[in-house]
Order: C-alpha cells, then structure tokens, then sequence
C-alpha cells in the first residue's frame, strides 16, 4: 500500500529516528512504512493520523494496484 | 525472568563458579575410580554451576550496559514491542514449524526404514502428533478469541 509517511514526515523536518522515537516503534518500521514494504497495524495507522493531525486514509492510500493485488490472492 | 538486584547476581555467579570448579577438580579427583553414578552427578552440578554463572553474568553485564546508556532500556523497550519486531517473529516462527513438520515426517519413514527400536519411531511420531494437535488447539482457541 503506497503512503505519503516520507512526504509528510519531510513537512514536520523530522528524521526517521525522531518520528520512530514520537510513535515508540522502531526506525526500521519507519523506514519500512516509507518503503511500502511494510502495512502497520489499525493501531499504529490511527497513531500516524493522529500525530500529523490527518485521517488514516490522507495518509494511506488505498488504490486500484492494492485491489488487483486482493484479487490475485488465492 | 526475573532480575535480581546487583549483589544477589554476584552471589549467585560467584557461587555457580564454585560448584562448577568444585565439581570438575572431584571428577580429575575420581578420575581413575569406577563410580558411574557420582560421575553423573559431578556433570549435572558443572552443568547447573555453569549455568548458574552464565546466566547471573549475563544479568551483570545487562545492568552494566544499562547504567553507563540510560536511553538504552528505552530503546530496548520499544525494540522488544515494536509491531514489525513482533510480528516479524511470528512469521519467523510459524515458517520454522512449517519448515520442522515434514522433517519429522522424514525422521520417522527413515526411522522405520533403519529399523530402529519401535519406541524410538513411536517417541517421534507421538511428538509429532503432540506438535500438530498444539497448533489445532492453538488454531481453535484463537478462533473463539478474535
């Protein structure tokens, strides 16, 4: 899933260490986040929204490539 | 695990040395007599004496490397519950028991064919068996949770 984590966390002049240290997780999960390797928890999507202040969805966008990829799923 | 205080660790590393030693200078001590038994015994405390000093010397140096980094338990906290970190060692897990399933099969075909003692073969497949009503129950248990 394609996210605007490395946009927005460039706005706030953050490193990925300080945003890490803000949402206690680890830089890697950042950085994997910012990647797209890595879908995060409801958990700490709602954290993500809630500390740049931004509904889930502005910052995780859910489109048609992530729909195909369902549908090739067995 | 349970973390003693600093003086209890040394207390306790110093006295896993002391068995452990104790119990290898009464092996070189016994050495040339028959006593299978005592001989048993004298492994089993170089063992636990061991053990003893290798845990409680891993617990010393953890305080150690706590006191002179105060951010470190901090980052060891968030490591040790990071969401990636935690489910990056659960897929790790059940790869593993994936891995380990048809092995056992294998084991106990080349058990069987070796012609090895029936309780061995036996031994194998009940654990085996054990593992996999494990993972249904877990399965079950977890159904009715979430």
């Amino acid at each position: 899933m394609k996210n605007r984590l490395e946009e927005l966390r460039k706005q706030h002049a953050l490193l990925q260490e300080e945003l890490a240290l803000a949402l206690k997780v680890s830089r890697q999960t950042i950085c994997s986040l910012e990647n797209g390797r890595y879908n995060p928890s409801l958990r700490l999507a709602l954290k993500l929204g809630r500390f740049f202040k931004l509904p889930v969805e502005q910052i995780f966008l859910y489109d048609e490539e992530d729909l195909n990829s369902e549908k090739s799923q067995p | 695990m349970k973390n003693h205080n600093h003086k209890t660790n040394i207390v306790f590393l110093l006295i896993g040395l002391l068995v452990s030693v104790t119990a290898i200078l009464s092996l070189i001590y016994l050495s040339h007599r028959s006593l299978p038994l005592v001989k048993i015994l004298l492994g089993l405390m170089i063992f636990l004496g061991l053990q003893l000093f290798g845990s409680n010397a891993e617990k010393i140096m953890h305080n150690y490397f706590l006191k002179q980094r105060p951010g470190l338990k901090q980052d060891m906290m968030i490591e040790q519950n990071d969401e990636r970190t935690v489910l990056l060692l659960h897929l790790a897990r059940s790869k593993s028991f994936n891995a380990i399933s048809p092995v056992f099969v294998l084991l106990i075909i080349i058990f069987a064919i070796m012609r090895l003692e029936l309780w061995a073969t036996l031994a194998l497949a009940a654990v085996y068996m054990i593992n996999q009503c494990a993972m249904i129950y877990f399965f079950i248990k977890l159904n009715k949770e979430m």
